[in-house]
């Protein structure tokens, strides 16, 4: 299992994928002087954060084989379960914390119980439980958007380093989630077993590997970051909507997807998926900074990602007519 | 009795108990022609778009780019039959010069999938935006609009009381039926889909195979796009986005195995009126359409369920029927 | 096997309840039925909107409900009408996400008898009547108004709109832009109209990045409910409040603590409830068959200005929000 940690194929795509992006980057510093700036870099950072939370969780996901579509909703009932807590209850950052990843972390158990109960692909159970959880929260919450939020939470929580800007919640939630799926696949043993069960479930289950177990802690965590996404993402816009986030998740899956993650399970890695984020998120902020037609915008995000994907496929060389990323 | 055709009995079965359960609580505001009209009037664009998603998921693939390569046809189709006015030419070219764009889109992701090494989904989601985009781009997010009445009638009219859509989608199901089922084309899409490599090493063209699902893919994306062209006398990017997460449910309700190989459109066909009798008699009742996404949700959670179910409460698995 | 026994114990009970369904025929006559159909459920706007639809059914004595897709999607209200036609509701209301979609389900509608009146549709065909409750050329006119007496007429200024296919917003950016190059043609847009405005997130990143393109900017008009909230958002952050003027479409509970700060300099709007209830008042009307004559009046809502030709009934009711009175609104 040693080899997985740092197998060619993945360092070679991130490789060609940086090399794609620094392409991009040099482009857009070209066309506009406001791009390479300190400001404008943490800015895109915040602004692409609760994508990238939501990567660091669904990345252990892709890894082990699966994928889940239901984080979105996810994320959406944890931030209205904030919301709701913080009109009522007095308490600080620990209670922020504790009830949106709490709720994050039970909705994802249910996932990874169901997913195992079931015996049945994730992405239909994930698609189920999308729909059930989506439409008890409207149904239940009528629709309502909260935005009263006490003034220490509006106030948000931030970190200075040296001279820069300083860097917001939502990055620095961003930072701890890719460290601890950083350690978890590279460093803590579960990363080896995520792997092998991605790699081949069958074998990983006669080597003895718990299944059942691994599967709540794989969908249980990216619950609890899709839980801590939904809090980052309130505390930005400072209100809370049912329906905001649903329609998102593909926009995280295509982060993780050009970073070399793949949905047969398996391959995949925290640099990769960094990778990916970035180039999404410079490609949208960039395309605004040069003032570039917001009607063929969408066309310009499609040709550079498939022009940065194409990059990474010539240099795998993969054998023609393949499936299988 | 195959899995597949307890799957069928199973979805059938729940289709009745529905629309007895809707008979029950609506009387004749349900159980009325009317409504088998609506029904059947709402049903086509849904199905063809969701032929489109099984084709591309029996060969262990997807296609993402579905919902715009039927808005991209559309607009093609529309700006054409507007630019021919009441030239007859138009109501034969506006259409195949949609179909013809969506082929052409269509065979674009066949290639990418067949010969970048691109995964499917990867392939289809930057083509989905690439595609979508240029459809908003080319028509400025307007609507074309101002048909000939031949082509309403596709949409809007009926044949002896059949709407006039779902001969559309009756013919195409029963076309890709017996493609995939009695063509060795479908024989081999199955088999990639179950296992690529073998099928390689047994000296099929694989290559070949993927590019013709994808090129299907999207022609089947294209008449959906006719189809809405017609019913909604107007073409504009953007129409139908919401279908497509729903196609992926209508499929894997209806027994499509998201890995590949397995799939009927029988049972593709029951799936969405499954899907479509809960929402029409929601609709009639009024119940929140949320409670619509539940309900679909806790239908295909029970439908999984079934054979994890059938292991807990049996012995062992039933062999015979 | 289970599932054929299951089967047919379900289909005998699905004949008889059908049978039951059939003969249960519907009794003496009742109220008429309305039903409106909105962009989409769930969401504060048409919530007030059911408010005066309600409110409409109780003052007229007409059963009145909303209903709406999960989804803005046009497609999606399609299949809504198709059902109620299946029913044989007596009026429909209907809020179109897009007008040309909704034509040939409307002629379906009609041609069954059923009432069919739209809001935020002017120019709908198929329709009996469309009902307004502002006009829109002048509800443009007034926020690029208020937007030049801000900048002084003079500068650049970015556009936010809903989404390039949301049709009342790319009518009044359309207008606007027209009526600023033809009274203030040093007041200029330094890009395309952004796409960003039913998004916190969007509008966000897009105030920001306009800011960093545009260090220039003197303000941002933004069109769909979340534009001018994030850009007033933005501008509290960044401490540029009053020297960057913004104006737009806003529900007034929301942007109450943004327009006592100044950050947000005005919001306009009309009451949805006001539109829920004159849709329905109207729909009731034609089903009684009295006559639309011109200058009607409705409780709140003040005189219509009808239309005959274009089949519009409009009533002039937008509303300015200000420090002073957003908290008032009640929605």
């Amino acid at each position: 299992m040693a080899e997985a940690r740092f197998a060619p194929p993945e360092r070679r795509h991130a490789a060609a994928l940086a090399l794609a992006l620094a392409a991009l980057v040099a482009g857009l510093s070209l066309a506009s002087p406001q791009f390479l700036t300190l400001r404008n870099l943490v800015d895109v950072a915040q602004g692409a954060a609760f994508t990238g939370i939501l990567a660091a969780g669904l990345l252990i996901v892709l890894i082990s084989g699966g994928i889940d579509i239901s984080f979105a909703a996810v994320a959406s009932i944890a931030q209205y379960a904030l919301a709701t807590a913080l009109g009522r209850i007095e308490g600080g950052w620990g209670l922020a914390f504790a009830v949106a990843g709490g709720v994050g972390l039970a909705l994802g158990v249910v996932n990874g119980l169901l997913v195992h109960a079931l015996a049945a692909p994730s992405i239909i159970v994930t698609i189920a439980t999308m729909n059930v959880y989506y439409g008890l929260l409207v149904w239940f919450s009528g629709g309502r958007w909260l935005y009263d939020f006490p003034d220490w939470f509006a106030a948000g929580a931030s970190l200075r380093l040296g001279a820069g800007p300083p860097l917001g919640l939502q990055t620095l939630v961003m930072i701890a989630a890719f460290a601890a799926t950083s350690w978890l696949l590279h460093v803590s043993s579960a990363g080896r077993l995520v792997r092998a069960i991605g790699g081949d479930p069958e074998a990983a289950r006669r080597l003895g590997v718990p299944l059942g177990r691994l599967r709540v802690a794989i969908y249980g965590y990216m619950g609890l970051l899709a839980g801590l996404a939904g809090l980052a993402q309130c505390q930005y816009v400072l209100s809370v909507a049912p329906n905001a986030l649903v329609g998102r998740e593909l926009d995280v899956v295509a982060a993780l997807v050009i970073g070399g993650a793949s949905l047969e399970g398996g391959v995949g890695g925290v640099p990769g998926a960094l990778l990916g984020l970035a180039l999404v998120a410079a490609t949208g902020n960039g395309l605004t900074l040069v003032g570039a037609s917001s009607y063929w915008r969408q066309v310009a995000i499609g040709a550079v990602v498939l022009a940065s994907v194409l990059l990474t496929a010539v240099t795998r060389r993969r054998p023609p007519g393949g499936r299988r990323a | 009795m195959s899995d597949g055709l307890r799957l069928d009995s199973l979805l059938l079965a729940l289709l009745i108990a529905l629309s007895a359960g809707f008979t029950l609580a609506l009387g004749s505001d349900f159980a009325s022609l009317a409504t088998f009209q609506s029904i059947a009037f709402q049903l086509p664009e849904l199905g063809l778009l969701s032929l489109a998603m099984m084709v591309a998921m029996l060969s262990g693939g997807i296609d993402l780019s579905i919902v715009a390569i039927a808005n991209l046809a559309a607009l093609a189709a529309a700006t054409a039959l507007v630019g021919f006015g009441p030239n007859p030419a138009g109501l034969w070219l506006g259409p195949l010069l949609g179909l013809a764009v969506a082929a052409l889109a269509g065979a674009v992701n066949g290639g990418l999938v067949a010969w970048s090494g691109l995964s499917p989904i990867l392939a289809t989601l930057s083509t989905m935006t690439l595609y979508g985009g240029a459809a908003l781009g080319l028509s400025r997010g307007g609507v074309v609009a101002g048909f000939p009445p031949a082509i309403l009638w596709l949409g809007n009219g009926s044949v002896a009381g059949v709407p006039a859509p779902l001969v559309v989608f009756a013919a195409a199901a029963l076309a890709v039926g017996v493609v995939l089922s009695a063509t060795p084309f479908g024989v081999a899409v199955r088999m990639i889909g179950s296992n690529e490599r073998a099928v390689r090493y047994a000296g099929v063209d694989t290559a070949s195979v993927i590019l013709r699902v994808y090129l299907l893919s999207g022609v089947l994306a294209g008449v959906a796009g006719l189809v809405m062209l017609a019913r909604f006398n107007s073409a504009k990017a953007g129409s139908g986005d919401s279908y497509l997460l729903l196609t992926i449910l209508a499929a894997v309700l209806g027994g499509v195995d998201p890995s590949g190989g397995r799939g009927r459109t029988t049972s593709l066909i029951l799936a969405l009126l499954v899907l479509q009798v809960i929402a029409s008699g929601f609709n009639l009742l009024e119940v929140s359409a949320y409670l619509t996404l539940v309900t679909w949700g806790a239908v295909l959670l029970a439908v999984i369920a079934r054979p994890a179910l059938a292991r807990a409460f049996l012995r062992r698995p039933e062999t015979s029927t | 096997m289970t599932s054929r026994t299951l089967t047919s114990i379900l289909s005998a009970a699905a004949f008889a309840a059908t049978l039951a369904g059939l003969s249960a025929s519907p009794g003496a006559a009742k109220e008429p039925e309305i039903v409106a159909v909105v962009k989409i459920e769930g969401i504060p706007w048409f919530n007030r909107f059911a408010e005066g639809v309600k409110q409409a059914g109780a003052d007229l004595h007409v059963k009145a409900t909303q209903v709406g897709p999960a989804q803005a999607d046009p497609a999606q209200q399609v299949k809504i009408i198709e059902d109620l036609i299946a029913k044989g509701v007596d009026a429909i209301v209907v809020v179109p996400n897009d007008a040309k979609v909704l034509e040939p389900v409307f002629e379906r509608a009609r041609a069954k008898g059923i009432v069919v009146v739209t809001h935020e549709s002017p120019d709908q065909k198929g329709a009996d009547w469309d009902v307004e409750t502002i006009d829109n050329k002048k509800f443009a006119e007034e926020v690029f108004q208020k937007f030049a007496d801000l900048t002084g007429g003079k500068g650049e200024f970015g556009l936010f709109v809903g989404g390039l296919t949301v049709p009342l917003h790319n009518y009044w950016a359309d207008t606007g832009l027209a009526y600023l190059k033809d009274k203030y043609p040093d007041l200029k847009p330094v890009a395309d109209r952004l796409p960003v405005g039913e998004s916190l997130d969007d509008s966000f990143k897009a105030t920001q990045d306009l800011l960093k393109a545009h260090p220039n900017l003197k303000g941002i008009v933004g069109f769909g409910s979340q534009g001018p909230i994030a850009a007033a958002h933005v501008l509290q952050q960044q401490g540029l409040v009053g020297k960057v003027a913004v104006v737009g479409t806003v529900l007034p509970k929301q942007a109450a603590p943004y327009l006592k700060d100044g950050a947000l300099n005005a919001g306009f709007l009309w009451d949805p409830k006001d539109a829920g209830y004159a849709a329905v008042a109207v729909a009731k009307k034609v089903l009684d068959k009295k006559p639309i004559e011109p200058g009607f009046e409705l409780p709140g809502l003040g005189k219509a200005d009808v239309d005959p030709a274009k089949r519009q009934i409009k009533f002039d009711q937008i509303k300015t929000f200000t420090a002073n009175n957003a908290a008032s609104f009640g929605f």
